[in-house]
């Protein structure tokens, strides 16, 4: 399993074993340093990506490889190693970037440099992050807004880790999430129409008049559906 | 804005007045439950998994579960299953570069086969629930928007074990139009018994949409009675 081959390559340092190594739930690959901290959008990226994994299991991000898309599986592939020298990564930049862009702050996260055993003082860019604990969950990203001399934060957007991606809730989802919590009586709802359904299932079925209608009807609602489902 | 990506749109429905038993259940054996947990070939491929938490609509109307804007899968009572995938680098255009997407997009057939017959497996172990065993399912594969604003138009391809023939100029049929739809209508028993039988005759009427010839849908067991797609070639991948 790539973990497993991915903690022991880091741990003797040997990162020529990282090549061949696919991105999956718990690791992500970057190339260079991995996110344009200068620009609004990299910062961004950073805090999705972390936020995503401690909302999940937790994970490493791996910082100077490279990688390829596999033909054959949803996946990326590691294919060489860009090594870099331990005071071009941005360690406390990176840090500060997770502090500032995600709430609450994610106790254990650590960005650290490993060096490669060939020595010469290369190596790459980990940054490890620890499952979210249930009362910190979840961990979301906000943006900084100034208003005059003060600064507040505002709450952006809230990831999670699908497979080998690292993705952003919709804000339509976002709200649906926030809903659930606050709905107490959907469950209810849910219980009776169940039981609706039960009564239902043993009315018998009569034939129908108008079935042409009813069949141009359901088409017509058919049609409404796709098109909603393309349109979301 | 007017949404222009192009899609993937594949639609289950069976005649009017039926639904599923259990809908609105989340237990352990409950429609809604089969989209968190749907059928699927191997780890890492291009299937109806989406790792989400099924979720009812606000108006009751259907279970939804998504991966991004890569796939979105949505459960009415009805009986209907739709599923939405994204004509993308991301997704079903997997591992195409980007720039080049945009002058020719192309769909890589092994998620196109791996999709279509994920479906139709999701929804033969969906049929169990229906109230009323229908005699058949109807199936519809459509491409939508599948004409870009540069004018381009989604295509489809042969399969090469390591990439394409030609890199340069590889062998491609384009959709007619922006909007295409094929459909099958094959009994339930089949669709139970043998989906990837089933899955075949979907990809068939589907390629026939780009003009292309069954001959060119890969990982197919041409040796038995009837044609079938072999999940055994996918799994090995």
């Amino acid at each position: 399993m790539s973990t497993d081959k991915l903690v022991a390559a880091l741990s003797v340092r040997s990162l020529a074993d990282l090549i061949g190594l696919e991105e999956d739930e718990t690791f992500d690959a970057k190339a260079g340093v991995g996110y344009d901290l200068d620009t609004e959008t990299g910062r961004l990226e950073l805090a999705k990506d972390v936020s995503s994994f401690a909302n999940a299991e937790g994970g490493r991000i791996l910082l100077g490889v490279v990688t390829e898309a596999r033909m054959e599986r949803s996946v990326d592939v590691i294919t060489a190693l860009d090594l870099m020298p331990e005071a071009s990564l941005p360690t406390a930049r990176i840090s500060g970037v997770v502090r500032e862009y995600l709430y609450p702050p994610i106790s254990g996260l650590r960005v650290g440099w490993v060096e490669d055993v060939a020595g010469a003082g290369l190596g790459i860019g980990v940054i490890e992050i620890p499952r979210a604990l249930n009362e910190q969950r979840p961990i979301v990203i906000t943006r900084i807004a100034h208003d005059g001399d003060r600064r507040r934060s505002i709450v952006l957007g809230l990831a999670t880790r699908g497979g080998a991606n690292s993705v952003p809730h919709s804000p339509r989802d976002l709200h649906r999430l926030l809903k659930r919590g606050i709905d107490p009586t959907k469950d209810s709802l849910e219980r009776i129409e169940a039981k609706l359904d039960e009564v239902l299932s043993q009315v018998s079925p009569a034939e129908a008049e108008g079935q042409q209608e009813r069949e141009t009807q359901r088409m017509a609602e058919l049609r409404k559906r796709i098109d909603d489902i393309v349109r979301q | 804005m007017e949404n222009l990506t192009p899609y993937f749109v594949a639609v289950a429905t069976v005649p009017a007045g039926n639904r599923f038993r259990g809908y609105f259940e989340r237990l352990d054996r409950s429609p809604s439950v089969l989209l968190a947990e749907p059928p699927s070939l191997r780890e890492m491929g291009f299937d109806m998994r989406t790792l989400d938490t099924p979720s009812l609509s606000s108006s009751r109307d259907y279970w939804q579960v998504e991966n991004g804007a890569r796939k979105v899968l949505r459960l009415y009572q009805d009986g209907t299953l739709l599923f939405r995938g994204e004509i993308s680098p991301d997704f079903l255009a997997w591992a195409q570069p980007d720039a080049w997407f945009e002058r020719e997009p192309i769909l890589n057939p092994v998620p196109l086969v791996e999709v279509i017959t994920t479906f139709v497996r999701l929804y033969a172990a969906l049929a169990d629930f229906l109230l009323q065993p229908p005699p058949t399912v109807t199936f519809s594969f459509s491409v939508r928007n599948g004409v870009l604003p540069s004018g381009a138009r989604v295509s489809v391809r042969q399969y090469f074990k390591h990439g394409i023939e030609n890199v340069h100029n590889p062998r491609t049929w384009k959709i007619h139009a922006s909007e295409a739809e094929a459909s099958v209508s094959p009994p339930l028993a089949d669709i139970v018994e043998r989906p990837d039988h089933v899955a075949f005759g979907a990809l068939r009427s589907f390629y026939a949409l780009f003009d292309a010839q069954d001959d060119i849908i890969p990982f197919v067991d041409r040796d038995g009675a009837a044609p079938r797609v072999d999940v055994e070639q996918i799994r090995a991948l």
